[in-house]
């Protein structure tokens, strides 16, 4: 006879043993724990658990109603930047601002489907599925951390359609000097990197700030989560436009070994780097 | 024998049968349950039971984890108000018991463990001040040999009193008297240390340099901290170029040591930014960004040694000079040698914490 008879004369002997018992509600416990354990066991898939789903996307103990204010209120940053720039009249920011809205709409949609296809593959106990749902959560984190108002989005569209050349000339020359600014802090911090490990002095230090910004340019988009792991990667291959005899000079021996090889890393990263928006933009 | 009666005699048969083949349908089960097992191919086997085994392992351990860092994240002035007692009592210990407690916990085996666990992560930091004092001070074959021979007691006394720092967060030791774990960079440390053997070494000409090189360097770190501060409050606030600017220079102005650390944290979860203060951001933001900013989290954490595990991409990097040699090699009883050092040095450092723990207790007040 198979092991599951077996078992189940047990628990059949089991369940009639317990409900024997007089005046007993242990029957209706046992039966109590095994739901409940099943219950557990589909909401905690190789630690996954649904309460995580939030901390995934949010990167933080946020749920989806503080995430939303938070996103009202970059909206709104978003539109009062935009309407300070390029004159804009109340009217036209209202459209901006509806547009943003339906943007969030949507992010909070595909936020809600995402959770609840979760939850289904939790409820199923598909370990597979529930593993796959991971590579759904990161468009959505990246929308959350940067993307949501950016290309593709509502919000852009619309904006496209309100401004005259003009206009669109000054949100271009915003951009590019918030772009500006965020690659130049990345280079800063790049070089704090390597000072941390192999000081430099205040005069190579400075060469080598200088050297940077000679060769290397910003790149287009400075969107996105977890960027700054590939930011760095970005710099480094951008040093490669740097001729050798002007960089090599600035470290010493074993830190430039280590510096030409990251240097090579960076270069090598290339395509993966271009996917995530991180190419060089056009000279002005 | 009556109808009904040869009825219950069957039902008790029925279920004696029944209780017989339940009891050996488990004692089956049970002796196939490690066969089955067995039988199960490799990589086929049931993932989560060594993970639950795994988990219910790493419970306690994370249960500690948390403690600590919940300890870690609680603010100056707000802590257990058991341990800020026990804080203020050493603090009132009159001074000559306190090389003997210190020497107390400088021979704990246990402080000596955690001691010989920071050395052997946190000597590269203390390397790279080396050859950063190397390269400014261009010193000769004696002046060189001086300063190798200075390293790693120099070493070895930091990482003692890193370690003593921490070790009351940990549970460990005594606690050194007046010691406000992580209250000073770890990086600070090895800088003063490595400053120490200059100043011992070279002229005053050759220190002076050094000392400016190092403010230069000081000055660069806070700059870039401040940009990428700002940077990431761009991407919330769109702030105006005068505004980046202005924040920029604020920032730098006010800048903390620790904040360092958030900024390694921030590429990967952008909720971390560390608790800058109000008056250092508000009065550059419209109404807007700073109903924003009000709303914005910010953490008070103390990162503590363990995130120093990473030096960036020169984490494999060999440092061209062998400062330490063997000596240095995670050798634990020579820290105590430490404090064999003179009084007058050891009474610097106390007076130095007892005036932290002063200005604590004016804060407290």
């Amino acid at each position: 006879m198979s092991k599951a008879f077996f078992l189940f004369l047990w628990a059949l002997a089991a369940v009639l043993f317990l409900t024997s018992l007089p005046g007993s509600t242990v029957a209706v416990e046992f039966i109590e724990i095994v739901e409940e354990q099943v219950a557990e066991q589909n909401r905690n898939i190789n630690g996954f658990r649904i309460e995580h789903f939030d901390q995934w996307v949010f990167s933080n103990q946020q749920e989806i109603a503080g995430a939303k204010t938070q996103l009202l209120e970059r909206l709104e940053a978003e539109a009062n930047s935009i309407q300070s720039t390029c004159d804009l009249s109340d009217e036209q920011k209202e459209k901006l601002l509806l547009a943003g809205r339906g943007d969030i709409q949507v992010f909070t949609q595909l936020y809600a489907a995402t959770k609840a296809k979760f939850a289904e593959n939790l409820k199923k106990g598909d370990q597979q599925a529930v593993q796959n749902i991971w590579q759904e959560i990161q468009p959505l984190k990246r929308k959350y951390h940067g993307l949501i108002f950016g290309e593709g989005s509502l919000f852009e569209k619309v904006l496209g359609h309100l401004l005259d050349e003009q206009q669109t000339a000054r949100i271009e020359k915003l951009r590019r000097e918030q772009r500006k600014f965020q690659y130049q802090s990345a280079v800063m911090l790049l070089i704090s990197q390597f000072d941390r490990a192999a000081p430099f002095t205040h005069e190579n230090r400075e060469k080598l700030l200088a050297l940077i910004y000679e060769h290397s340019r910003p790149p287009k988009s400075f969107t996105g989560e977890n960027h700054s792991h590939y930011v760095t990667y970005y710099l480094l291959g951008q040093m490669s436009e740097i001729p050798e005899d002007e960089l090599h000079p600035l470290f010493e021996e074993a830190a430039w070994k280590v510096v030409k090889q990251q240097i090579k890393q960076g270069k090598r990263m290339k395509r993966n780097l271009e996917k995530r928006g991180l190419v060089p933009e056009e000279e002005e | 024998m009556g109808e009904p009666m040869a009825n219950l005699c069957r039902g008790f048969v029925f279920l004696g049968a029944l209780l017989c083949c339940a009891l050996l349908g488990a004692v089956r089960a049970a002796e196939e349950t490690p066969k089955e097992k067995s039988e199960v191919p490799a990589g086929y086997e049931d993932a989560t039971e060594p993970k639950k085994a795994e988990a219910e392992r790493e419970e306690p351990m994370k249960e500690e984890a948390a403690a600590e860092e919940v300890e870690a994240e609680v603010p100056a002035g707000y802590e257990d108000a058991g341990k800020a007692e026990k804080r203020k009592k050493r603090a009132r210990l009159p001074a000559a018991v306190r090389p003997a407690m210190a020497k107390i916990d400088a021979d704990n085996p246990q402080v000596q463990a955690l001691a010989a666990q920071m050395q052997q992560q946190l000597k590269p930091y203390f390397a790279a001040e080396l050859s950063f004092a190397r390269t400014v001070c261009q010193p000769n074959a004696e002046q060189l040999q001086k300063m190798k021979d200075r390293a790693t007691p120099e070493l070895e006394r930091t990482i003692m009193e890193l370690a003593m720092q921490q070790a009351p967060q940990m549970g460990l030791g005594l606690g050194w008297p007046g010691a406000q774990p992580q209250k000073k960079d770890i990086r600070e440390q090895f800088e003063i240390a490595a400053s120490k053997i200059v100043s011992e070494v070279f002229s005053p000409e050759v220190v002076e340099k050094y000392e400016e090189e190092q403010s230069h360097r000081l000055e660069f770190r806070a700059r870039a901290g401040a940009m990428a501060l700002v940077a990431h409050l761009d991407k919330r606030f769109r702030l105006s170029q005068t505004q980046r600017e202005a924040l920029t220079d604020s920032m730098q102005e006010g800048w903390q040591r620790q904040w360092q650390a958030y900024l390694q944290f921030m590429g990967n979860n952008p909720e971390y930014f560390p608790p800058v203060p109000d008056e250092t951001i508000l009065p550059h933001l419209n109404e807007v960004q700073a109903k924003q900013w009000k709303s914005m989290k910010r953490t008070n954490i103390g990162f503590g040694w363990q995130h120093m595990n990473n030096h960036g991409i020169f984490r494999e990097m060999k440092q061209e000079f062998d400062w330490f040699g063997d000596d240095a090699r995670v050798k634990v009883p020579g820290m105590v040698q430490f404090f064999a050092a003179p009084a007058a040095e050891f009474e610097l450092f106390v007076q130095e914490d007892e005036e932290g723990e002063e200005d604590k207790a004016e804060e407290e007040e």
